[in-house]
């Protein structure tokens, strides 16, 4: 990296002041506690409500650069109307995980390059991340061994919880988000507890992926047989991309609009082609499918694979599937 | 290693060695968390574990099973209903299932917290089965004050909470596919001529309305919807109310009694009206 790293502090009592700051230019993207303790990234009307103190958010902040659904355009007649996403005011990502920020590179290969998809890099590149650190990862977390770590991460500036403060590490062009009075300058002191902080929580993650596994040695059929087929595992996931785009129209008025929403390859209806034939039509090509793409097929095209380590599937799959339980197997303690 | 454990596998076991079914469908532990397993071979019984971690309705896997297969299968009291619903429905056929009823004590989740579902449970023995693993014991009373909390709320209050709700879901489908008695083959949710694939409002509505009244008189009410729910939208209220709905018009709870007819069968438009009109 080229960019000179600034480093800085801020009180703890004085986030909310810093956010109000950024919430004069900026649409603030932040984790907003609902309910009891389901914590979601929602656009903030006020600094009130942000929620610093969470392991990991329901839903990774993926919905903010690739919707659950949106609009690419309206018909009428003939007349076509323009794409529906507009480039709103600059946006800030405030408190991503830094597995989730990874889940965004990821996403970010897709996307970017060999075909570039307008309506997710309008919102990429309108948009600096602030990522927060994590001090508790939790037993289902493992991204230190997919190259991040529950404080490295590729955003414009990462926050790490020092107790009563937090440490500030702002790349040179993002100097203007951090320069303010609230904000101080930090100590060596400060540097040395970042580092030992740093520390502690990446020796709270436990767990490692294997890579590069051959997953023809998988017992992937065997597990598949108690998933349920639903969605949930894609939904959540930081790094999978697949959309379907589908018309809503009113034929009687000649009117309509064009929209893509997530798809999931775990839906039979995902491999689904004209004249009804489908070229994943079992349950357990579905579920092999998912390892293939995240654990074979991703990284043979981009060098790495398609997972962050967030624990997400793991934590949420009904049936407790385990992402690294099934990965990490290993065919000559044969324990099936 | 409790009781019930132990006499679960030998139960198993004997199933499995004299060919009485072909697999049975039961609970494993892996790494401290429950989940599903199938048990094809005697000498791997060993692996059954009944615990709190239990909580999963294994019932939604008898409508894998090839018509012509036997199966075992480990039912709660709440899944025990499941299996009545879904013989009644004719998409079980009682025969081809040997039911390991477990008398159970509730379920807990990984932090250890009982599920809203056992704490008023009714019926904490199965009201099927082959063989009884446990002591029999007494229900609670019905208890529907958290459906109440929700009546009692103006038109305007329950449109905004189930909107906050709603808004959350993602549309995995997890609530569906996780239902034993969401049987459809083809599901009216995927077919975009009925329900659109946005997450918008109203579509998101519809989403959950079809399946709320699609369920009506088949939900038992065993809360894995709620409990599948990735973003925890709290399904079971959603669907207790239209389980009170039915009970009230039509005194009829879903998979209790085998020779109750269900109410969509019973329907009679002339005589039920009336009944209809005054609730």
């Amino acid at each position: 990296m080229q960019n000179k790293i600034i480093k800085k502090v801020i009180k703890k009592d004085k986030i909310k002041n810093w956010i109000n700051e950024l919430m004069k230019n900026y649409k603030v993207i932040a984790p907003v506690k609902e309910g009891d303790e389901d914590v979601f990234f929602r656009i903030i009307k006020s600094a009130d409500d942000v929620c610093m103190d969470f392991q990991n958010t329901v839903l990774s902040p993926k919905e903010f650069f690739f919707p659950k659904s949106e609009k690419i355009f309206e018909f009428e007649g003939d007349e076509i109307s323009d794409s529906g996403s507009k480039i709103g005011r600059k946006r800030i990502l405030f408190g991503a995980r830094p597995c989730d920020v990874h889940g965004l590179t990821i996403l970010d290969n897709v996307y970017k390059g060999e075909f570039n998809d307008p309506y997710y890099l309008q919102r990429r590149e309108n948009t600096t991340i602030i990522s927060l650190a994590c001090s508790e990862p939790d037993e289902n977390c493992f991204c230190k061994s997919l190259g991040t770590g529950p404080v490295l991460c590729d955003a414009d500036i990462i926050i790490t919880d020092l107790g009563d403060r937090y440490f500030i590490e702002a790349k040179t062009d993002d100097v203007n988000l951090v320069n303010f009075d609230i904000i101080k300058e930090a100590a060596p002191g400060d540097v040395e507890l970042k580092d030992i902080k740093q520390k502690e929580s990446e020796d709270k993650i436990t767990r490692a992926i294997e890579l590069n596994k051959n997953l023809d040695d998988l017992h992937l059929e065997a597990e598949s047989r108690k998933c349920l087929g639903c969605g949930c595992c894609t939904y959540i996931c930081p790094t999978c991309t697949c959309f379907d785009v589908s018309d809503e129209s009113m034929i009687s008025k000649q009117k309509g609009k064009r929209f893509r929403c997530w798809d999931s390859c775990m839906f039979p209806s995902f491999a689904l082609l004209a004249g009804g034939e489908n070229t994943r039509e079992e349950k357990s090509d579905r579920f092999k499918q998912r390892f293939y793409h995240k654990f074979k097929y991703y990284p043979e095209k981009y060098g790495k694979v398609m997972c962050v380590g967030c624990g997400r599937c793991t934590r949420k799959c009904p049936v407790n599937t385990d992402v690294v339980k099934i990965i990490n197997y290993n065919k000559l303690d044969c324990n099936y | 290693m409790s009781d019930i454990e132990k006499n679960l596998r030998a139960e198993a076991k004997k199933l499995l060695e004299e060919k009485k079914v072909d697999y049975v469908i039961g609970y494993e532990e892996s790494n401290g968390k429950v989940s599903p397993c199938f048990i094809d071979n005697a000498k791997d019984v060993e692996k059954l574990v009944f615990n709190p971690g239990c909580v999963h309705n294994l019932s939604v896997y008898l409508l894998e099973a090839d018509a012509e297969n036997k199966v075992g299968i480990v039912a709660k009291g709440c899944d025990s209903r499941a299996i009545i619903e879904l013989i009644k429905q004719n998409q079980v056929i009682r025969d081809n299932v040997f039911i390991l009823g477990i008398s159970c004590d509730g379920v807990k989740d990984l932090l250890g917290k009982d599920y809203d579902k056992c704490k008023n449970c009714k019926y904490p023995v199965p009201l099927i089965y082959d063989v009884l693993l446990g002591e029999k014991k007494e229900g609670k009373e019905e208890d529907y004050s958290d459906v109440e909390e929700i009546e009692s709320m103006s038109l305007e209050e329950r449109k905004k909470f189930w909107n906050k709700q709603f808004e959350k879901c993602i549309k995995c489908h997890a609530c569906r596919n996780i239902c034993p008695l969401c049987y459809c083959e083809e599901c009216a949710l995927d077919d975009k001529n009925w329900v659109s694939k946005s997450h918008k409002f109203p579509e998101i509505w519809m989403s959950h309305l079809i399946r709320a009244l699609h369920t009506a008189g088949r939900c038992v009410s065993c809360g894995e919807c709620e409990r599948a729910c990735p973003v925890n939208i709290p399904l079971r209220k959603l669907y207790r109310k239209i389980g009170k709905d039915v009970k009230e018009l039509f005194d009829y709870e879903a998979g209790v009694n085998a020779e109750d007819v269900p109410p969509l069968v019973a329907f009679d438009l002339d005589k039920d009206k009336e009944k209809i009109k005054q609730n």
